[in-house]
């Protein structure tokens, strides 16, 4: 009996002894991490970097993370504000309206860019986009009782025309953009100093202008008859059409041949306006000796009738009247009106050589 | 021996009451009771002042003035802080726990801070009633009852704007007129109808424009103080909420011709805004340190709207502007409200707009920390606010005279610079309505005013331009707010306002 006491005794002794652990000291928090900046970013428990790392993978730009010196790291919330406010609703969207400088731009090469080696002044450095960006920090406060905390934020400056303050500033420049850190100097073992930057940092949505057309160029050889309408075909890439205009080939096709609105085929006169008034077997024009869109008759030397199923622009000519080695250019355009209001063209250009 | 210890007790007893006596006797040196005040004039001046100062309580106690005339408007494309992005989405029915008394959901929906202010115009009106003429500087009984007028004027101004106020937030509000010493005996002070509420404040204006001068330019008091300008400013704009635009024309026709006021230069718009300008009729005084807030508390616009480089600890604004309303309602560029008035931050890709008319800001550094005082008074009414007010109410007719409406339009119009409107321009009676009503949302954004101009819009035109009232939710009243359930615990006659009945518990 006495012994079973004491058994008890010890295991109540030893089961409170446990719950002691939080007395002792675990130490400073460390910086470093064993994982390199791209599986740190990916090991976050909660997730806050899911959506950057697709951007990345996207951009391939791996490699760059983790070889950087210093990486702001915007969170998902951060993109999540950006697609908001552009109104984009897929990463396929996102895709289509930046370049890898989405990313580098917070990427630079010194490792020393941390809320130790920042002034309050602002210091620029260069982004691996070739943007220079400044680097600073700002004293805020936090109320404690009767007195007040003063602690400082890492801060990255997005300089709008020259950086504010600094001499000879034009009365009307922009006032710079800062993308505030929420968590400084993470040590990665890819040897990246990482930053992270706030959940409504107003990132810059940096990409090549969205290109609006697309040329297409063709050569084609056209027999020489004085008694037939002989003609050759010229195959239309559609993946690079339908590459273009973000509508799967058989889409385009379908919409063409059943006269929707937002779709055209047109005829490209020579001083460049757009001609939608068939002259030949629909949908197909007819173009005399200089290119321009005429009908069918003594002006008319060429024709070509797009079949849009097949993507096959048939190239003919009028009977008798180009000769053997004549060359002419023949261009003609699909064009697509987006929802949005936006218009997509393609240019087709016929280098067309008689034989 | 028993004995003789009972009487040393009685003895140490009886020497300790007297002393006790004197030590609770004291009088408080520094608090202000009713007790010690209504003995001079400045003592009225003092209790007078302390209505207006309870005002501007209730306006930032979630910086009301604006979150509930300009927040649920089109003005705003998405709000930083989600509490006050469900004001801006009405979703107003969400229940807080009473103890929550910091989230602006549970502070708005409470009438409180403006009772308070009415409690202090009742006191005031029964104190100085029953104040000797003797206390009143003047020559003879006369002149002494028109300086107590005055200030009963004044009571009675504050009690009629909190009325205002406070009907077109809540419509139906419980009316209590008369002064009490001691309100805990009340258990129910049900709501009473909003047309009986702007009734009595009506009167209470009728009082007040009786005994109020125009403004007298060399005062201090100018603007921060009722004046008969105010009083009749206040007068159309309760005609214009009931509806009853022939009085309202009148009034705003009083304002213009004998007010003494005038727009000020288009150069100069920002001058409106630090207070106190030659445009201005009624504001609320915080625009000295003494007086204002910290420009990065919750109670001050600044902390919403503005952004850096005014408050360099914003990096972008919270309130964020919609860009399309904004290139709407100042398709002309060059307008010098629109220069003035907005600038942005841009990310590289995005700008985001932001309202700079609350951006006298003075950093103060102390203990090696830098606050920013915010020195702005509050815009209630200004004079081209009742040039607007005035073509409203000629365009509210039902044969409207367009030429006088143009007129009034442009009187505003040219001192922003922009294009003159022509007659020709306007196509019937609805369209006559809209153009004053995009003029008011030009000339007052972010004036407290945007939301109820759009309800009198409603009204008038049956076509709703809220983001999140249909036309049949605005027909339910879905643009009355709803009181908050704690009112309800002390006060067992109140009734939820109907559109939130279903939404809101009682």
């Amino acid at each position: 009996m006495r012994l079973q006491v004491m058994v008890l005794a010890g295991m109540l002794c030893l089961a409170s002894c446990k719950k002691d652990d939080y007395r002792t000291d675990g130490g400073l928090a460390q910086t470093n991490t064993s994982l390199s900046t791209y599986d740190y970013l990916a090991a976050n428990s909660l997730h806050y970097f899911d959506t950057l790392l697709l951007v990345v993978d996207h951009l391939g730009l791996k490699d760059s993370v983790n070889k950087a010196g210093t990486f702001f790291a915007p969170t998902d919330y951060a993109i999540r504000r950006l697609m908001n406010v552009n109104n984009i609703a897929t990463l396929d969207d996102l895709y289509t309206k930046i370049n890898s400088k989405f990313i580098t731009q917070y990427l630079f090469a010194q490792a020393s860019l941390t809320l130790d080696n920042a002034a309050t002044s602002v210091k620029t450095y260069d982004s691996w986009a070739g943007t220079t960006a400044g680097i600073s920090k700002i004293a805020l406060s936090y109320p404690v009782a009767s007195t007040t905390l003063t602690y400082y934020v890492l801060q990255y400056v997005k300089i709008n025309g020259v950086l504010d303050g600094s001499t000879g500033a034009p009365a009307n420049d922009e006032t710079d953009a800062i993308l505030r850190c929420q968590t400084t100097g993470i040590k990665t073992a890819s040897g990246t100093n990482l930053n992270v930057l706030a959940n409504n940092a107003p990132l810059n949505l940096i990409g090549n202008v969205v290109p609006t057309e697309l040329e297409l160029s063709y050569d084609v050889n056209v027999p020489q008859s004085n008694t037939d309408y002989t003609s050759a075909p010229v195959q239309v890439e559609s993946a690079k059409v339908a590459g273009f205009l973000g509508v799967d080939a058989a889409t385009i096709s379908d919409m063409i041949a059943s006269g929707n609105a937002a779709w055209k085929y047109y005829a490209v006169e020579p001083d460049g306006s757009l001609n939608s008034g068939y002259t030949a077997n629909a949908p197909g024009f007819w173009f005399d000796a200089t290119g321009k869109v005429t009908g069918w008759g003594d002006n008319a030397y060429l024709f070509a009738e797009y079949v849009p199923a097949t993507y096959v622009l048939n190239v003919g000519q009028y009977p008798g009247h180009a000769k053997v080695g004549d060359k002419y250019v023949l261009k003609q355009a699909i064009a697509y009106s987006k929802p949005d209001g936006k218009v997509l063209t393609v240019i087709i250009t016929i280098h067309v050589t008689m034989v | 021996m028993k004995s003789r210890y009972i009487t040393c007790y009685l003895l140490l007893i009886l020497m300790c009451c007297p002393a006790c006596k004197k030590f609770l006797d004291q009088d408080p040196v520094s608090v202000v009771t009713d007790d010690t005040s209504w003995k001079t004039e400045d003592d009225a001046n003092a209790q007078v002042a302390g209505c207006y100062s309870l005002i501007r309580s209730a306006f930032n106690s979630a910086c009301s003035f604006y979150t509930y005339g300009d927040l649920p408007t089109d003005y705003w494309a998405d709000v930083a802080d989600g509490n006050l992005k469900n004001i801006y989405l009405m979703n107003w029915a969400i229940s807080v726990s009473s103890g929550d008394i910091h989230d602006v959901k549970l502070k708005l929906r409470v009438w409180t801070p403006f009772y308070a202010s009415v409690q202090q115009s009742n006191r005031c009106i029964y104190f100085l009633n029953r104040m000797p003429n003797g206390s009143f500087a003047g020559n003879d009984v006369d002149e002494q009852q028109a300086r107590r007028n005055k200030y009963l004027a004044e009571a009675r101004f504050c009690r009629a704007f909190n009325y205002f106020y406070m009907a077109r937030v809540w419509g139906d509000v419980p009316l209590d007129t008369a002064y009490q010493r001691d309100i805990s005996g009340i258990t129910s002070d049900p709501r009473v109808a909003q047309e009986q509420v702007l009734q009595c404040a009506i009167s209470d204006l009728n009082f007040a424009r009786k005994w109020l001068d125009y403004k007298d330019a060399a005062s201090g008091d100018r603007v921060v103080r009722a004046d008969k300008g105010a009083a009749f400013t206040l007068l159309a704009h309760i005609y214009a909420w009931k509806g009853a635009y022939d009085s309202c024309r009148m009034a705003c026709d009083s304002v213009i011709q004998q007010g003494g006021y005038s727009l000020v230069n288009g150069a100069a718009y920002h001058s409106i805004y630090s207070g106190q300008s030659a445009e201005g009729i009624f504001e609320i005084a915080q625009n000295l340190s003494t007086e204002s807030i910290t420009a990065t508390s919750e109670a001050s616009i600044a902390f919403h709207t503005l952004a850096a480089p005014f408050i360099p600890t914003v990096t972008t604004p919270r309130w964020q502007v919609n860009i399309n309303v904004l290139n709407q309602l100042f398709s002309d560029t060059t307008d010098k409200r629109y220069v003035n008035g907005f600038t942005y931050i841009n990310s590289g890709s995005n700008r985001f707009y932001f309202c700079k008319k609350y951006s006298d800001i003075t950093p103060v550094a102390a203990n090696n920390v830098t606050y920013y005082l915010q020195k702005n008074n509050i815009p209630v009414f200004r004079l081209a606010d009742v040039y607007l007010l005035r073509a409203e109410a000629k365009a509210a007719a039902p044969a409207p005279d367009y030429g006088g409406v143009i007129a009034d339009l442009n009187t505003v119009r040219n001192r922003a610079g922009i294009k003159e409107l022509q007659v020709s321009d306007i196509a019937g009676r609805a369209a006559l309505i809209d153009s004053v009503t995009a003029e008011r949302g030009r000339e007052l954004f972010l004036e407290g005013s945007r939301y109820y101009d759009l309800v009198r819009n409603e009204r008038l035109t049956g076509v709703s331009k809220f983001l999140f009232i249909t036309h049949a939710e605005f027909l339910k009243g879905k643009y009355y707010w709803p009181v908050d359930p704690s009112l309800m615990i002390t006060n067992a006659g109140l009734r939820q306002t109907p559109y939130w009945q279903q939404l809101l518990t009682r």
